[in-house]
C-alpha cells in the first residue's frame, strides 16, 4: 500500500500532466519560491499543496517516485515523461475521500503558515510567562524575525499587555472549536510551551497521537490553513490573533527580487533594471511575476492593460491545455504577459 | 557596595562559588587573570560580574556558537539586554545595524573568526574596552584538547586593540597549554588561578562489560537502578536515537535522544524540557550539554569511550552541581578504542586527500580555492573538522611560497595532530584499565596529587551503590491529552500545573 505523502505525489503528477517535469512536483512540495513552481500550481490546480512538504529531500522525492513506478502507478513514456496508468487514475480520484483533511489545505494562499505556527508558538510562551510574572525563561522560538515581531507586537497593542493572555485564550478556545470536528487541534496545542510546562517536540506529538510521520505533517498544515482561512474570513472575532496571521508580504520575495521591487517602486521600467542591476531582461521578467504573486497591492495594469488582461483570462479558459504556448495559439500576446495574468489572478481563473 | 551585594542583584546569587572571589578581586585590582575553573563552577560569572564595577565595555571571545548564544540568552533571561553575538549567524542586515549601535552594549560576545576582520577591530577600537575575555582559552594550545587555528592570532588582535586587560578561562589544562596560553596572548604579567579538577561528590565507575550486547544489557541495568534526572553519552546519533526508543518501549516514557541531526526546534524543546523535569533521561551525542545550567543531574553514563580524559571529564561535570552525590559510568568492553581511533582520523585530512588536493589544483590553491570550496569539500570527501583545518591551512598560503614544500608541511603537521590524538586516546584507555583509584588517575593526569579521602571515591575505592538508587518509583500517570485543559493551565492565572 501506499502512504499519504506517495498518494498526494500521485495526485500532484496527475493534475501537472505530461506537460511537466517530474521534479515540479517536488518543488511544489517542498515549497520552492520560484515564478516557475509557483504559477505552474496556480495553473493546475494543485496550489493548495504548495509548500506542504517542505522537509521532503530530493532523495527521499525520488525513492517515492520509483515505488509508484514499481506499483504500476506510474510508467515512463516515450520521453522519459511520466504517465500515469489506469491503476494509477482510480487511486487518484481516492485521495480526498481516504483524506478528508486535505481538502483544508491552501499552501499557496498561506504559504507563511509556518511564520504563523512561530508567532503563535512564541506569544502563547510569553502570555504564559506573563501571567505568572515570570521575566526569566528561553524562548522556544530563535528566530530573530519573530523574536521581533512579538516585540513589535506587546509595543504596537492597544490593549494592555496583562489582557493578551486572557484574549489569547479565548480567541484560540473558539477558533479551535471551527476545525474541532475534522482535525484535533491537540496537533498543535500539544505542542506549544509555557511557563512551566514545555510543548512536545514534533516527533512527541506524532508518538502521542499515534499517527504515522506523514498524514500528522499534513493534518498540521491543514490544521494551520484552516485556521488562517476562519481568522481571514472573521477578523473581527479574533483581533489579536489576526494580527499574527498578517504577512509580511515583502518578505516572501526572494532577495535579488526585493531590489528588482525596490527599483520598480522608484519608477524604473524593465530595461532600465536590467542595466542597472547587470541582469537579463528576462530575469527581471520573471521577479515581476514573482512580485505579482506575493504582493497583493502590486499592480500590473503598466504591463498588461486592463482589456489586454480580460482577452488573456479568456484565452486561458478557451485552451485546451494548460500549457503557455497553447494560450498563445489563441492570442498574440508575449509570453511574460501571460504568466503575469496568471500570477495575479490565478486564483481566480 | 560590596561584591556579594553586587553578586544578589544582577545574579541572584547570596554566595560566591569556590575560587570566583579571588578570581574577581584580583581583576579588580587590574590584573591580568590566568584561570582555571572545572566546569560548573561558574566561570562565566567571574568576569560578567566585574563588568558591573568597570566603565567600558566588556569583550567576550568563545569559539562555541551555541555556547555563545547559550551565553547571550541566559544574560537576556536574567535581564541583562545590552549584550549581543557577533558570529555568522548574525544577516547581512542585522549586523549593519548591530555594528551601528555598538556602542550601546556592555558585554559583547565574538567569535574568533569575526575577529579575524580589520572591519571588525576598527569598530572595536573606537570603543574603551574594559575587559578583554578569552574563554575556552585552552583552544588556544596545539595541545589543548580542542584545537582552533584562529585562536592563535588572538594575541595580535588583543595588541591591536591596545592590549586591554585580560582574563583567560579554561576548564582543563595542564601545565605546559597554560604557559601556551599566556605566551600566545602576550599577557606579560598576569595572577594565575588553578582549581582543582575535583569534584569529590561525582563518583567515578568503570564498568567493565564482555561485548556489544552485554553493554546494551548493562545498560538499561544502570538506568533502571540509579536515580534521575541523568544523561548518557554516545559517539553515534544513530545509537542515541536507538536507545531512547528502546528506553521508551522498555518503562522509562520520559526519555529523549538529542544530537545535531534534529532540527532547531526540536532542540530547544528537548533541551528546556530536561531542564524543567519533564525528562528524566536524555540520550546524547557530546552536542548536548555545554551551555546548560541544569543543577540535579544525578548520573552520567559513557556508552562509548570519550576521545580524550579532558572531554570525559567536561562531560562528567555536568553531573551533581548541586553538590549533591552523583555517580558517572563509563561502559567498557574490549577494543572499544578501536571507535575513537577510527573518530580521531576522520577528524583529519588523509594523506591520499591532501596530496590529491595539491596535484589537482596545483598553483590555483593560492587564488580560486574559496570559490571552489563547495565543490572540493564534497568531491574530496572532507568532513566537517577535517576541511575546516584544511581550509585554515590554505588560508596561510601566499604567493611566494613553495607549494611543494608546503604540502610538506601541512602533511607532517598533520601527522603529529594524529599521533597527538592517539596518544590521548592512549591516556584515556591506560585510565581506563589501571588497577588504582580513578580519582587519583585523573588528578595525577592533570598534575594534582589526590590528598583526601573521598567517601564513595571510585569502583576501585568501593562505593556504596545503594545512596545512588532510585528513591522510588513514582508511576507516572498518563491521564489522556485534553487540549482545552492544556491552554487553559498554560493561559490563565488560576493555571495548576498540567501533567501531560
Ligand atoms: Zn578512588
Amino acid at each position: 500500500m501506499i502512504n499519504i505523502l506517495e498518494h498526494v505525489v500521485l495526485y500532484c503528477l496527475s493534475k501537472l500532466g505530461k506537460e511537466r517535469s517530474s521534479s515540479s512536483v517536488f518543488h511544489l512540495l517542498n515549497g520552492k519560491k520560484s515564478s516557475q513552481t509557483i504559477q505552474d500550481s496556480h495553473l493546475f490546480q494543485v496550489d493548495s499543496f504548495f509548500n506542504t512538504a517542505h522537509s521532503l529531500t530530493r532523495e527521499q522525492y525520488e525513492d517515492i517516485i520509483t515505488k509508484l513506478i514499481n506499483h504500476d502507478f506510474i510508467y515512463l513514456g516515450s520521453n522519459q515523461q511520466i504517465v500515469i496508468s489506469e491503476k494509477g487514475h482510480l487511486l487518484v480520484k481516492e485521495l480526498y475521500s481516504t483524506y478528508p483533511y486535505l481538502k483544508r489545505l491552501q499552501g499557496g494562499k498561506y504559504h507563511n503558515s509556518m511564520q504563523f505556527w512561530e508567532r503563535l508558538s512564541l506569544l502563547t510562551q510569553v502570555c504564559s510567562n506573563l501571567v505568572n510574572k515570570q521575566t526569566r525563561y528561553i524562548p522556544v522560538q530563535k528566530n530573530k524575525d519573530t523574536q521581533n515581531w512579538i516585540k513589535y507586537l506587546f509595543a504596537t497593542s492597544e490593549e494592555s499587555s496583562s489582557n493578551l493572555p486572557h484574549m489569547l485564550l479565548t480567541e484560540l478556545y473558539s477558533l479551535l472549536e471551527t476545525s474541532e470536528l475534522e482535525i484535533d487541534p491537540t496537533v498543535l496545542v500539544a505542542r506549544l510551551s509555557g511557563f512551566q510546562s514545555i510543548g512536545l517536540t514534533e516527533m512527541q506529538t506524532i508518538d502521542l497521537l499515534g499517527l504515522d510521520e506523514n498524514s500528522y505533517r499534513f493534518q498540521f498544515q491543514a490544521l494551520l490553513h484552516c485556521l488562517l482561512r476562519s481568522i481571514e474570513m472573521n477578523p473581527s472575532a479574533y483581533p489579536l490573533l489576526a494580527r499574527i496571521a498578517v504577512t509580511d508580504e515583502l518578505h516572501q520575495l526572494t532577495a535579488s527580487t526585493k531590489k528588482t521591487y525596490e527599483l520598480l517602486t522608484k519608477g524604473k521600467g524593465i530595461v532600465e533594471i536590467g542595466q542597472i542591476r547587470r541582469l537579463k531582461e528576462s530575469t527581471i521578467q520573471d521577479h515581476i511575476v514573482e512580485i505579482a504573486l506575493f504582493i497583493h497591492t502590486f499592480n500590473i495594469d503598466r504591463f498588461v492593460d486592463q482589456p489586454l488582461q480580460e482577452q488573456i483570462k479568456e484565452a486561458i479558459q478557451k485552451a485546451s491545455s494548460k500549457q503557455l504556448r497553447k494560450i498563445r495559439e489563441i492570442i498574440e500576446v508575449d509570453y511574460f504577459q501571460i504568466r503575469l495574468v496568471i500570477a495575479k489572478c490565478g486564483d481566480l481563473l | 557596595m560590596t561584591l556579594e551585594n553586587k553578586l544578589k542583584t544582577h545574579f541572584g546569587y547570596d554566595h560566591f562559588k569556590k575560587g570566583q572571589r579571588e578570581i574577581i578581586e584580583a581583576l579588580t585590582l587590574g590584573k591580568n587573570v590566568l584561570a582555571m575553573l572545572p566546569t560548573g563552577t561558574g566561570k562565566s560569572l567571574c568576569y560578567q560580574l566585574p563588568a558591573y564595577l568597570m566603565d567600558g565595555v566588556v569583550v567576550v571571545v568563545t569559539p562555541l556558537l551555541s555556547l555563545m548564544q547559550d551565553q547571550v540568552e541566559q544574560m537576556m533571561a536574567r535581564g541583562e539586554k545590552r549584550v549581543v553575538a557577533i558570529n555568522s549567524f548574525l544577516e547581512r542586515g542585522e549586523r549593519a545595524s548591530v555594528f551601528g549601535r555598538l556602542h550601546t552594549y556592555k558585554f559583547i560576545y565574538i567569535s574568533p573568526e569575526m575577529l579575524m576582520s580589520d572591519f571588525v577591530v576598527s569598530h572595536l577600537n573606537k570603543l574603551t574596552i574594559s575587559l578583554f575575555v578569552v574563554d575556552e582559552a585552552h583552544c588556544i594550545s596545539q595541545w589543548g584538547y580542542d584545537f582552533r587555528p584562529d585562536y592563535l592570532k588572538l594575541g595580535d588582535i588583543r595588541e591591536s586593540l591596545g592590549s586591554p586587560q585580560t582574563i583567560a578561562l579554561t576548564a582543563t589544562a595542564d601545565q605546559e597549554v597554560r604557559s601556551d596560553i599566556a605566551q600566545t596572548l602576550k599577557l606579560n604579567e598576569w595572577d594565575e588561578f588553578v582549581s582543582s579538577v575535583d569534584r569529590p561528590n561525582i563518583k567515578m565507575v568503570v564498568d567493565f562489560v564482555q561485548d556489544a550486547r552485554d553493554k546494551l544489557d548493562k545498560l538499561l541495568e544502570w538506568v533502571f537502578f540509579l536515580q534521575g534526572p541523568g544523561i548518557i553519552y554516545f559517539s553515534s546519533k544513530k545509537l542515541a536515537e536507538e536507545v531512547a526508543i528502546m528506553l521508551r518501549d522498555s518503562g522509562l516514557p520520559r526519555a529523549m535522544a538529542y544530537h545535531g541531526g534534529l532540527d532547531q526546534e526540536s532542540r530547544i524543546l528537548i533541551q528546556q524540557q530536561f531542564i524543567k523535569g519533564q525528562l528524566d533521561v536524555i540520550c546524547a551525542t557530546s552536542a548536548f550539554g555545554m551551555g546548560i545550567n541544569k543543577e540535579n543531574v544525578r548520573f552520567v553514563i559513557h556508552f562509548h569511550m570519550p576521545l580524550q580524559l579532558e572531554s570525559y571529564l567536561q562531560e562528567i561535570g555536568r553531573a551533581g552541581r548541586d553538590g549533591e552525590n552523583s555517580i558517572s559510568i563509563l561502559l567498557y568492553s574490549p577494543h572499544d578504542e578501536q571507535l575513537p581511533y577510527q573518530l580521531a582520523e576522520g577528524e583529519l585530512p588523509t594523506q591520499y586527500q591532501i596530496n590529491w588536493l595539491f596535484q589537482h589544483f596545483g598553483d590555483r590553491l593560492l587564488y580560486e580555492w574559496e570559490e571552489m570550496e563547495e565543490s572540493i569539500k564534497h568531491i574530496g570527501g572532507f568532513s566537517d573538522t577535517s576541511w575546516r583545518l584544511t581550509k585554515d591551512f590554505l588560508r596561510s598560503l601566499n604567493n611566494s611560497m613553495d607549494l611543494k614544500v608546503e604540502e610538506e608541511r601541512f602533511l607532517q603537521y598533520i601527522d603529529n595532530r594524529k599521533k597527538h590524538k592517539r596518544n590521548k586516546i592512549v591516556d584515556m584507555l591506560n585510565w581506563i584499565q589501571s588497577k588504582e583509584c580513578k580519582r587519583k588517575g585523573i588528578l595525577s593526569y592533570f598534575g594534582e596529587v589526590k590528598q583526601n579521602t573521598v567517601e564513595d571515591c571510585c569502583h576501585v575505592c568501593g562505593i556504596a551503590y545503594d545512596q545512588y538508587n532510585k528513591k522510588s518509583s513514582e508511576v507516572v500517570e498518563v491521564t489522556p491529552f485534553q487540549w482545552r485543559d492544556y491552554l487553559q493551565a498554560l493561559l490563565s492565572k488560576s493555571g495548576t500545573s498540567y501533567e501531560k
